[in-house]
């Protein structure tokens, strides 16, 4: 069998030999720098050396002699009960963005929340996040968020905004003058209800719903075929064949961290457990959904958009479809019927009649009621196309003469928004609550700030039955009111919005507790109230639609195919609500691996075709001008293998025009070019023209530099970085696939390895992570909750572009077979903390060293900036920290380019006090969250107790929804993390040069009958 | 010429002997170090406290004879090692000692060797030796004590092996400058004869080589001294602030036996060990509403702080401002210190780092804080071991001592010395 060749950028693949174009190091090493160069061209010599040695030692003679800084030291006056100075404490929340909802607990130092963890009580998300969620926190301390009530941008008191928007309110009710209410999806109940009380005052006001991607279509195939408007309750863990026709729900649709948390319970294999799903992905687009699935169908975006409607006539009358992959799926489904599996399928489209459809074939496949429930009401999403139609309508007429804003952006989230801004600007009565800068406030006359979530009471409904209770975390930083609170003033209902709460709360009764304070205390400190059990998860109303033919035809005549589709989605960075966090902005997509960017992606012999080859190793990307929906789009093309041939991507999130920081203003808005198909906004573009291609653009790329070599020692072998197998091969062979050079491993290891070092004497610990390639759906949770906890900048697009990016933890991106339909892998990349490291041996002045736990220490202050240590480290996981990136040197900052407001020192309260900053001119890497190690092992001694297995968890076990991270004691034969360690799945990266990485990975299995894609 | 050699030798003998008088510490001066850092937060010599006055405790304690085959002198030693065994032993004196206070000596068995003990007794004997010169810096006097006997006769060795050195120097030195001034002359009779020539005397101190060693002198004398600055920057052991408020730890902890956790209370829970706010102070100070030395003016400020009013017994909320303690123990942003991982794992007393506190009428920094003075302890204490659970996972360590191969576990011997124990 050959070997498999596996890429992880295409100019990789496009050599004969895997390493001519390969990039181990970012920059040229200057190695011949000093010895046949001149070391410097820009005429620093001897004398420029001792000058600044003169002024080093002058400089520090007078800080000697420099009188000891004053440092306060201020107690409290009456200390509270639960805290501890120095100590962190936990309190259960929720984080709800456009009504994702994600339960979560919030770290708080000191009175300051500097983390979100998932909370592991909630019954809905189970301890999971998202890089959103995981982001959020920084959003509290951006001191460039509305910090003031306004009116026509001059600052006024409270009393004063209240009392002239009340009389405004009163006039346009006189006069009944139409004022829309627009929110994205309100997942609270009592803010419904606060809604509905100013509703009913004010007559004249209507509620739209308004989510930036807009689920309209579901929710009204649903409404229409079930009797309730509602999302499915989709149970991903009871099906054993899952498939996604264009749904990204492991990353970014609806909510996927409940349905991750549900996936993945079925995608765990062990020897005991071999009873994995078989998910199948159809899509234009590839997405971190579909590297995670066994089989992937590459249509066109048309094509994705017809599927339901040509699978379920294949399914029901055998009618073949022009679509080769729809044969292909139909044989799949019906064998798998056949053998009586449980199916569930999913359709990202905002068509109601592709919805329809996609429940006619979960009908078919005997799905509805057990996997797809239409029972208990799911709230995530409730926004309408109808509602949005009349909001455009009646703004762009001018019968519509007041819109307040709460939580909803619609001059950047809508088509035409420059149009909307005018006359939003014109209407007597303009307001919004945002929080922070954005395009519909820029327009605004009356600013109504909100509190951050953090600094909010608010209640939850994510479900019916499941009621959660968010709790503010700090006292509100800036002169703001909580939005609720705004309206009950205008309501004229007196009292806080937390007795509003707490009134509605009663509903609910005491639950099991004898009184109702009882409950309040448990639910909040719990963060979720579960008033209606497990027993929702199946049954619930049937699905009938007696139109289905007809809507067939119509669906495929809806989507013809033309030689250039567009198809708008969603990546892991969000629907545009949180691109003004710096977080998000620098997280590389999985999928492009890009940052700071938008772009569009497009099939690699499509672009070269077309003259759009990009220079990768320079970061350079044609420009591409296309005009999509009568809209001019010019954005610079990024080939990735698995886009359909004749298909671009473009993403939402992007184009922003107003925010805090023209930094996050880039790329191209993909609302403004939203147009409707069958009556609803359409992912798919109705018409787009390929107009010219212009010079290169600069694309802040993170895949074309620290690639790991797969060039083996001599050059005479290839590495395997990534091993996977399939489920079928397992099932025979536990150890299939993990090969080394063709021989079992654990055989190879054996025979193979021997070393001129002494080993590590480790007495205690040895602290180990399993990462399981299985488990991994490249959701970059974990990247952005590895930055928060470690205080791990942000550099800013040029740095990126320059290769300085720091993160400590990167998902790697793999991809093997056909460049049209590869199979992907994930492979989560941090300090391997290898047992034979080769960066300890080169560090001439000790700075990184062993511990006797296993840990590849690196102490900053020691180091001297050789950086021969990133050069020699094979996984290219140490960063160097090119400038002063945190304001951390004694002299102040010389670099902030990019004026991300690093150095503010509000934003600066947010950095965790338990990890140090690095200055300038040091290497960081991944210290195993060490402050937590700490932390856990003298919890155990303060209750002298050993340590529990599972006790200490690192940031990105914890955010990492599924549970793909293992962390524990190698040593300790009880742990998880041991077991995992000696599994036959489990191998190191690159171990056959006997580094001996303390991180191993499982093999990742792909539940098919062939090695590769068919 | 033997001018010339005999100079260098001088000059040189100087630096070396200025430098190296340090080293040979008298036996008091050590045991003094020791005294300071090991009892003083007990005992004082002229007063008494936890502990009683140690003034003339050797002739006490000698005073009793001989014992078991003990002198009074042995059982000194023995009690200060660990106090229960006199007592065990049922030596009278011990057990009338064993009551003096509620609270039990501390055990330093293992702690203490021969030779500490030694210069701790020399000191005990007479305090007054001990007081010439400046005190040895805490931490590293346990040291200088423990390796005293090693060092002198190194430091010995190295010394006779200069003298010989500079011995042959000067031979050879001098013999090779014979050599060159010797001149071959032909006489007149066309035999050859050696002469010795004479040079003009040029002043010592005018000589190149005066002028260069002189030179050298001065730079290793500036490259030490701002090498010995540079390493002390940011260190402020001695750092004595003025407080807002007059407190005395020596009012409160020395004399009236306050716990320190009583205020402190996160001390034993907690990376930090708070400074207690206003509300504990006035658990006491409702009722106390004079001190000894200031009268009311110290506490008026506290109840000024709380906007307190003693003769309504009202506060008014509006008043309220918090107090602005003056920081004394600063550590380095990259170093992470928790009072919990020391007070309640490692059951380090308060004293070790924060010296005689309840003596303190006003606080200064004690110890340098530096990281030689961390390493050191963590070098020296021993863990809690066989006390504390957490430890069994050193299942290697608990082998060998149940072996006999190993007597004890120093906080470095678990990884305390390592680099990211520390900084992270």
């Amino acid at each position: 069998m050959q070997e498999k060749k596996y890429w992880q950028h295409l100019g990789e693949l496009n050599t004969e030999n895997t390493n001519s174009d390969f990039k181990e190091f970012a920059e040229d090493l200057p190695v011949l720098q000093g010895i046949v160069e001149p070391i410097s061209d820009n005429g620093q010599n001897r004398r420029d050396f001792l000058k600044t040695l003169g002024f080093t030692v002058g400089a520090a003679t007078l800080a000697a002699s420099c009188s000891i800084p004053e440092k306060k030291s201020i107690p409290y006056i009456k200390r509270p009960e639960d805290i501890m100075p120095g100590m962190a404490t936990y309190y259960a929340s929720a984080f709800v963005n456009n009504g994702e909802y994600i339960s979560i607990l919030v770290k708080n130092r000191d009175g300051r929340p500097i983390k979100i963890e998932g909370n592991p009580k909630s019954v809905v998300t189970q301890g999971g996040t998202t890089a959103l969620a995981q982001a959020s926190v920084v959003n509290l301390y951006d001191s460039k968020r509305h910090q003031n009530p306004s009116v026509s941008g001059n600052k006024v008191k409270w009393s004063e905004i209240d009392a002239q928007i009340i009389k405004t309110l009163n006039d346009l009710k006189s006069k009944n003058e139409k004022v829309a209410l627009v929110t994205s999806t309100v997942i609270s109940p009592s803010t419904n209800s606060l809604i509905f009380e100013l509703i009913t005052k004010y007559s004249n006001i209507t509620h739209v719903t308004l989510d930036p991607i807009n689920y309209s279509g579901l929710l009204d195939a649903t409404a229409e075929g079930f009797g309730k408007r509602t999302l499915p309750d989709y149970q991903f863990d009871k099906a054993d064949v899952v498939l996604s026709i264009g749904a990204d729900f492991l990353a970014t649709w609806i909510n996927p961290t409940e349905y991750s948390k549900k996936y993945i319970t079925r995608r765990k294999v062990s020897k005991e457990n071999t009873n994995m799903s078989k998910h199948i992905q159809v899509e234009s687009l590839p997405s971190p959904t579909s590297a995670t699935a066994d089989m992937r169908f590459v249509v066109s975006a048309s094509e994705e958009a017809r599927f339901a409607a040509d699978l379920y006539a294949a399914l029901t009358t055998g009618t073949s479809s022009p679509i080769k992959a729809v044969n292909e799926v139909k044989n799949e489904l019906l064998k798998a019927k056949s053998e009586g599996k449980s199916f569930i399928v999913v359709n990202g489209s905002n068509d109601k009649n592709v919805q329809h459809l996609t429940f006619a074939i979960n009908q078919f496949l005997g799905a509805i009621g057990t996997t797809v429930v239409v029972n208990r009401k799911v709230n995530y999403k409730k926004g309408s196309q109808s509602e949005v139609d009349v909001l455009i309508d009646g703004i762009h007429n001018g019968s519509i003469k007041g819109i307040i804003c709460l939580d909803s952006n619609p001059v950047y989230s809508l088509p035409n928004g420059e149009k909307l801004a005018e006359k939003i600007k014109a209407m007597p009565l303009s307001l919004s609550f945002s929080d922070k800068i954005d395009e519909t406030s820029a327009v605004c006359k009356f600013i109504c700030p909100n509190h951050n979530f953090l600094e909010s009471w608010n209640d939850y409904e994510p479900k019916e039955g499941v009621y959660s209770v968010a709790q503010p975390v700090i006292s509100p930083l800036f002169n703001t009111r909580q939005a609720q609170s705004s309206l009950m003033k205008w309501c004229g209902i007196d009292g806080t919005y937390y007795d509003y709460i707490k009134k509605q709360a009663q509903s609910f009764g005491n639950g099991s507790y004898h009184n109702f304070d009882a409950f309040w205390e448990y639910t909040i400190q719990n963060g979720e109230f579960v008033s209606i059990g497990a027993d929702l998860n199946s049954g619930g109303a049937n699905y009938s639609n007696s139109s289905l033919v007809a809507l067939v035809g119509q669906v495929q005549a809806s989507y013809p195919k033309t030689n250039l589709e567009v198809k708008f989605y969603e990546s892991v960075q969000g629907d545009g609500s949180m691109s003004d966090n710096p977080f998000i902005q620098e997280l590389p997509d999985p999928t492009t691996r890009m940052t700071w960017d938008n772009y569009i992606i497009a099939n690699p012999s499509w672009a070269d075709k077309n003259n759009l080859t990009p220079i990768l190793n320079e970061k350079r990307y044609k420009v591409l001008n296309v005009k999509i929906n009568g809209v001019e789009v010019s954005l610079p093309v990024v080939p990735v293998a698995g886009v359909a041939e004749g298909t671009l991507g473009i993403k939402y999130g992007f184009g922003r025009t107003v925010t805090s920081n023209n930094a996050y203003n880039n790329g191209f808005n993909v609302y403004s070019a939203l147009t409707k198909v069958n009556n609803y906004f359409s992912n798919v573009s109705k018409s787009a023209e390929f107009l010219k291609v212009s010079d290169f653009k600069e694309l802040a790329s993170v895949q074309s530099y620290f690639t790991l070599t797969h060039k083996g020692l001599g050059g005479e072998k290839t590495r395997q970085l990534i091993k996977e197998t399939t489920l079928k091969d397992y099932k025979s062979n536990p150890e299939s696939g993990n090969t080394i050079n063709g021989m079992g491993r654990k055989e190879w290891m054996e025979h193979h390895l021997v070393t001129l070092y002494p080993g590590h004497d480790m007495p205690g610990h040895q602290w180990g992570m399993v990462i399981d390639l299985n488990s991994c759906t490249g959701c970059s949770a974990c990247v952005v909750a590895c930055s928060i906890e470690n205080n791990v900048p942000v550099v800013g697009k040029n740095e990126v572009i320059r290769s300085h990016d720091m993160h400590w933890l990167r998902i790697d991106r793999y991809h093997t077979g056909d460049v049209n339909n590869p199979d992907v892998t994930f492979q989560p990349m941090l300090c391997q903390h290898c047992d034979n490291a080769p960066c300890e041996n080169v560090c001439p002045v000790s700075a990184t060293n062993h511990s006797t736990d296993g840990l590849n220490q690196m102490a900053y202050n020691r180091c001297i900036g050789t950086r021969y240590c990133a050069n020699n480290c094979p996984y290219k996981v140490r960063r160097f920290n090119w400038f002063d990136y945190m304001g951390s040197d004694a002299w102040g900052s010389i670099n902030d380019e990019d004026s991300l407001n690093r150095l503010d020192p509000l934003a600066r309260m947010v950095l965790n006090p338990d990890v140090v900053t690095r200055s300038r001119g040091v290497i960081e890497k991944c210290s195993f969250c060490v402050q937590k190690i700490q932390a856990g092992k003298l919890e155990a001694k303060k209750e002298n107790r050993m340590l529990n297995d599972g006790e200490i968890k690192t940031a990105c076990q914890l955010a990492c929804s599924t549970g793909a991270i293992t962390f524990g004691d190698v040593n300790n034969k009880d742990t998880q993390v041991y077991n995992l360690t000696n599994d036959e799945r489990a191998f190191g990266v690159i171990e056959e040069i006997y580094t001996k990485p303390s991180v191993s990975y499982l093999t990742k299995i792909r539940n098919r009958e062939t090695e590769t894609q068919a | 010429m033997i001018r010339k050699v005999l100079k260098s030798i001088y000059l040189l003998a100087l630096i070396l002997f200025s430098t190296a008088n340090t080293t040979f510490a008298q036996d008091a001066k050590a045991g003094k170090a020791l005294f300071r850092s090991k009892c003083a937060s007990c005992h004082a010599m002229d007063k008494k406290m936890t502990g009683p006055a140690l003034q003339g405790v050797v002739e006490r304690w000698e005073a009793i004879g001989e014992f078991n085959g003990k002198s009074g002198n042995e059982w000194l030693k023995s009690w200060i090692l660990n106090w229960k065994d006199p007592v065990a032993a049922g030596l009278p004196y011990a057990i009338k000692m064993k009551d003096f206070d509620a609270s039990e000596m501390s055990i330093f068995a293992g702690q203490i060797d021969d030779a500490a003990m030694a210069n701790l007794m020399e000191y005990l004997k007479n305090p007054s030796a001990a007081s010439s010169g400046p005190a040895p810096v805490a931490g590293t006097s346990k040291e200088v004590s423990t390796d005293e006997q090693g060092t002198s006769t190194y430091t010995i060795g190295i010394f006779i092996a200069l003298i010989v050195l500079l011995l042959l120097v000067y031979i050879l030195g001098r013999t090779s400058s014979q050599i060159q001034k010797m001149k071959v002359s032909k006489e007149d009779d066309g035999s050859y004869k050696l002469k010795v020539e004479k040079t003009s005397k040029k002043s010592f101190y005018l000589r190149n080589s005066f002028k260069s060693a002189l030179m050298l002198l001065v730079v290793v004398l500036l490259v030490y001294a701002v090498a010995k600055n540079a390493i002390g920057l940011g260190r402020q052991q001695g750092y004595q602030p003025e407080q807002p408020i007059k407190f005395s730890h020596e009012l409160h902890a020395g004399k009236n036996k306050i716990d320190c956790q009583y205020c402190h209370t996160s001390a034993a829970d907690g990376k930090h060990a708070n400074i207690p706010s206003l509300s504990t102070c006035m658990n006491c100070h409702k009722a106390v509403q004079s001190g000894p030395k200031y009268g009311k003016t110290e506490i008026a400020k506290i109840y000024n702080y709380l906007g307190y009013d003693p003769a309504t017994d009202t506060y008014d909320k509006s008043k309220e401002k918090p107090i602005e303690w003056i920081r004394i123990h600063n550590l380095p942003d990259h170093v992470y210190f928790n009072h919990a991982q020391h007070v309640t794992a490692g059951k380090v007393e308060c004293q070790t780092c924060h010296g005689p506190i309840e003596t303190m009428e006003e606080v200064y920094q004690y110890a340098p804080l530096s990281m030689g003075w961390c390493v050191n302890c963590h070098r020296n204490h021993d863990v809690q071991f066989v006390d504390n659970s957490y430890y069994k996972t050193f299942e290697k360590f608990h082998q060998e001592m149940k072996d006999g191969k190993r007597k004890r576990v120093t906080v470095s011997d678990i990884g305390g010395t390592e680099c990211q124990k520390c900084h992270y």
